[in-house]
């Protein structure tokens, strides 16, 4: 009996949630239009390597779709509006009008299309005039206490010898037939059936013939399930039964081509391919079925790229290389399931280190021969095949200037199907790379046509990045600005913008509540901690006096909205911790408002110095402000335009201890809370250059000898 | 917990340095191998590995509760029929807002379960309640408790820092919703760097706990932890193995 092995085989079972799409668990939302390895939450509304493969996928088939003539792209309505990064979900969600269909899929259990509901059995008995009306009582009777249990097969026996009539034997035979099919006994079954496909009755025979290859197909799989309802490891298909069940379905195809089992027959055929493992039939019918509409082929886009991934991609936890990948490559010929492999095959790891993903690329792209050798492939792709020469160009071969001789300018559009947004984005991208001086209008000119869904906010972070890079802050704040989406104007605000831009933001009556309050919350933190405590009081009186003190403000650049709840509302930026801070009863701070006023006389004033630390540190919106970004080229990173640097206790301290003008007091505090930085875990909380334990014992050891007696040397047991 | 992508890895991170702990010295561990264990999860796509052969509890994740979706999503290619071993049927949650579809599902596969002949020990329900809102996490796990048979006991998973950021009253009210928590110390396929610093808090838990090791993870045992009257051992999480090549 010739075995197929079922080890690969398991591996592909894709019940988590992403199969190659995912390397790794969890992902972090980089803010930038070129990524070269695979984020999960970094997808864009091109054909890219950095993609999910199903959102790749996806946007081919949304193609397929919209180029159909008076055809229209189904789309949902999003809660919020889309970001520029968004996870699979999310374009599952706007693209796949069955995508509900999809997640309740438990694909590798049941067959990929499953028969028509409702009981057809009860339907045609009803209907077929040559039973005797006894007879139809009978079987009627039968067949629902086969549905309500577990029948034996002796009740069917008892039918057959009260029925009389050829008709009413085969319907008879038929029920001992599902009885068996029920009680997972497919091999008895398949015969039963294999019986009755010259039946008299219309319903039976067709019924009957559809039958046999279903039972087979789950004979096939008899025995692939361990005690935990797992993929059995050592399982393998018996091929001949997948051969059997093949021959038997294309028997029903040609009898019934339009029959009502004829999708679902379809689907069959193609889990069989998977259980022989014939890859090459798999894919050409992977590559139909991409071309027939949701409607034709019984299942949605969605569910489909889900299953494509699930057995075409790479598995997860398994090891990727070039020749692994060349050899999935090689046996490939469908030009939609090639760019989906292409794309993948053209991840490398990002320069700037960034992302949490390094293992699922390997450092050795595609080469452009093999991408290439496929060219007979694309022959009904030709600008999908010169995409991806471009987009090898561009992220492998890193030679932007060719890029643009490769793909011409075509920005002024109506609109963009996601392959014309994607080549016209390539060109953006390497007019960027170029620092072509056309680059901003190029972005202007798409904006326009950017009409399907995240094609625009895309558009909107290449412009707010390369307003950024230009200097050009202010632009994305005037009134005609295309910038919209939130985190975008809210991270430059955060970040980048000088005191000026913010205190015009803080004030503007154009802008989003939400926007005015982070542009003031960020100015007077700013400006409270980087020594201009008299703008601060200028700027204080902006805050309304019964701004709320509650809430939290954190800049939060994650795009997880899937999996926020529709009515979530962000907390208030909480304004009224600058009217009302928490402050320390025991060193007895007079608020913020009169630290500042100290500091306007004196900016050394140690006291006050220490005030504003404990501003800092007590009140927890403003405690983790100063901790420095990481830099991995994305919106929001480049050197922040407000003068004075980041703000660090830890500097306050080293200040107050140096100044021969601090009180006994004061210099106690310092070494107490310098102390307390490292507690209790010895992990730095107060920002800035680490110190040894070393100093913390030293720190340690000067306030219970210089300082006994003070409260604070009375308070400190411990040094970290 | 581990196979939901998005930010939730990054959501913890941002945590971490939230409370600016991202950096807190950890020692070499030692490396967790299954076979010196008795109770294990198997999560969607693990295969079955030799270690469950002397399984004594075995979390088995049925299904997932998406935000948005009505219904259950099946997680496991078929009915499991274990043998001799206690059985926590888990599911993974997203959200805490369940259609009456989703209840009734719940409840329906627990009888599928127990009359495919499996030792049914409970229901885990696996979700990353947010430290600050444990309570409202205790409100729905007291529900949901009431709708269970009798016999049958409830369980969750649980972030490792709840026992020293979870405020006191969400601890309480929990203790009083459920039957034990496995507290996992990792993250994704990591360790979570600094994990003993939050298990010394652990004596504010006043519940059953288990912990929640990462095969092939890293894990020292602090000294205090054997003498814990909570403590009920340990859980490993099987993945799988990754060939040579």
């Amino acid at each position: 009996m010739k075995c197929i092995r079922m080890i690969v085989l398991l591996a592909w079972i894709g019940l988590t949630r992403q199969a190659l799409a995912s390397g790794d668990f969890g992902c972090s939302t980089i803010w930038r239009l070129a990524h070269h390895n695979y984020e999960g939450c970094s997808n864009m509304a091109f054909l890219s390597p950095s993609n999910d493969t199903r959102v790749n996928l996806l946007l081919i088939m949304a193609d397929l779709r919209s180029a159909k003539p008076g055809a229209v792209l189904k789309t949902s309505t999003p809660a919020r509006s889309d970001a520029p990064l968004f996870l699979w979900e999310n374009l599952a969600d706007r693209l796949g009008s069955q995508a509900d269909k999809a997640m309740l899929k438990n694909d590798s259990a049941t067959s990929p299309a499953t028969p028509p509901s409702g009981d057809s059995f009860t339907l045609a008995v009803q209907a077929d005039r040559a039973l005797k009306p006894e007879e139809r009582d009978v079987l009627l009777a039968v067949r629902k206490s086969n549905r309500a249990a577990d029948a034996a097969a002796s009740t069917f026996a008892g039918a057959e010898r009260v029925t009389n009539t050829a008709s009413a034997k085969a319907y008879a035979a038929y029920l001992g037939g599902a009885a068996e099919f029920w009680q997972s006994n497919y091999a008895k079954a398949a015969v039963t059936f294999a019986s009755l496909t010259n039946a008299q009755p219309a319903w039976v025979r067709e019924t009957a013939t559809y039958m046999v290859g279903r039972a087979l197909i789950d004979r096939a799989q008899d025995g692939a399930f361990d005690e935990y309802g797992s993929f059995s490891k050592d399982w393998c298909a018996d091929a001949r039964t997948v051969t059997a069940a093949e021959a038997a379905l294309d028997k029903y195809l040609q009898q019934y081509p339009k029959g009502v089992y004829a999708r679902s027959a379809r689907g069959l055929k193609r889990r069989g391919y998977w259980l022989a493992q014939d890859t090459g039939k798999l894919e050409d019918e992977y590559g139909a079925l991409m071309l027939l509409s949701p409607e034709d082929r019984n299942i949605s886009d969605v569910e489909l790229a889900q299953e494509i991934d699930n057995k075409i991609a790479t598995p997860p936890d398994t090891p990727r290389d070039r020749a692994s990948e060349d050899a999935l490559l090689k046996g490939t010929q469908n030009p939609l399931l090639l760019a989906m492999l292409d794309l993948q095959a053209m991840r490398t790891p990002e320069a700037t280190g960034a992302g949490s993903n390094g293992e699922v690329s390997h450092g050795n792209p595609i080469s452009l021969s093999t991408l290439q050798q496929q060219k007979p492939y694309f022959a009904s792709q030709m600008p999908l095949f010169e995409y991806l020469l471009a987009v090898h160009t561009f992220y492998v071969e890193k030679k932007p200037a060719e890029v643009l001789r490769m793909i011409p300018d075509a920005a002024r559009q109506s609109s963009f199907s996601y392959l014309q947004f994607s080549r016209q984005m390539l060109r953006g991208m390497a007019l960027e790379a170029l620092k072509d001086r056309n680059a901003l209008s190029f972005w202007m000119q798409m904006l326009p046509g950017a009409k399907a869904p995240y094609e625009r906010p895309a558009l909107e972070l290449a412009v707010a990045y390369h307003e950024e890079r230009a200097g050009e802050l202010n632009n994305v704040f005037a009134p005609n600005s295309p910038v919209h989406y939130p985190y975008l104007r809210e991270v430059l605000l955060a970040n980048i913008a000088d005191p000026s831009l913010l205190r015009i933001q803080a004030k503007n009556t154009g802008a989003p509540q939400r926007e005015r309050d982070i542009a003031l919350f960020i100015l007077l933190y700013k400006e409270a901690t980087r020594n201009d405590a008299t703008d601060f009081l200028k700027d204080l009186a902006l805050v309304p006096s019964n701004a709320p003190t509650d809430g939290s403000y954190m800049l939060d650049g994650n795009i997880d909205s899937y999996f926020v709840p529709g009515d979530y509302q962000p907390s208030a930026i909480p304004l009224g911790i600058y009217l009302h801070d928490k402050t320390d009863a025991h060193f007895g701070c007079p608020g913020l408002r009169a630290s500042e006023e100290q500091l306007v006389q004196n900016a050394d004033n140690p006291t006050a110095r220490l005030c504003v630390a404990d501003f800092v540190r007590l009140n927890s919106s403003v405690t983790y402000l100063g901790t420095p970004r990481s830099t991995v080229d994305e919106l929001g990173d480049t050197p922040s335009l407000f003068p004075g640097g980041n703000f660090v206790r830890m500097n306050t301290y080293t200040a107050v201890l140096a100044n021969p003008k601090s009180s006994r007091n004061d210099k106690a505090y310092a070494l107490f809370r310098a102390v307390n930085c490292y507690a209790p875990s010895g992990g730095n909380d107060c920002g800035g250059k680490d110190v040894p334990q070393s100093q913390r014992k030293a720190w340690f050891m000067a306030l219970k000898h210089n300082y006994a007696g003070t409260r604070w040397a009375n308070a400190l047991q411990y040094y970290w | 917990m581990r196979f939901s992508t998005t930010g939730r890895a990054y959501r913890w991170l941002a945590l971490l340095l939230w409370f600016g702990i991202a950096r807190i010295f950890y020692a070499q561990p030692v490396v967790v191998d299954a076979n010196r264990y008795d109770a294990f999860w198997l999560w969607a796509g693990v295969a079955t590995q030799p270690a469950l052969a002397h399984a004594h509890t075995v979390y088995l994740l049925d299904a997932e509760v998406r935000p948005g979706k009505t219904a259950l999503i099946s997680q496991r290619p078929a009915l499991p029929h274990v043998q001799n071993t206690d059985v926590w049927m888990v599911v993974r949650v997203e959200t805490l807002d369940w259609s009456p579809t989703l209840y009734a599902q719940v409840l329906t596969d627990l009888a599928r379960w127990r009359q495919a002949g499996n030792r049914i020990a409970g229901l885990q329900i696996d979700f990353d309640a947010h430290t600050q809102h444990l309570e409202e996490y205790a409100a729905f796990l007291k529900d949901l408790r009431r709708r269970l048979p009798g016999d049958c006991k409830l369980g969750i998973t649980g972030l490792l820092d709840w026992s020293s950021r979870g405020d006191p009253q969400g601890l309480d009210a929990l203790a009083g919703a459920v039957d034990e928590i496995v507290l996992q110390i990792y993250q994704g396929r990591h360790v979570i760097p600094g994990y003993e610093q939050y298990l010394i808090r652990l004596n504010r838990l006043r519940i059953p706990f288990r912990i929640g090791l990462l095969e092939g993870g890293g894990w020292q045992q602090p000294a205090t932890l054997a003498s814990n009257p909570y403590f009920r051992g340990f859980v490993v999480f099987l993945h799988n193995h990754v060939a040579n090549r």
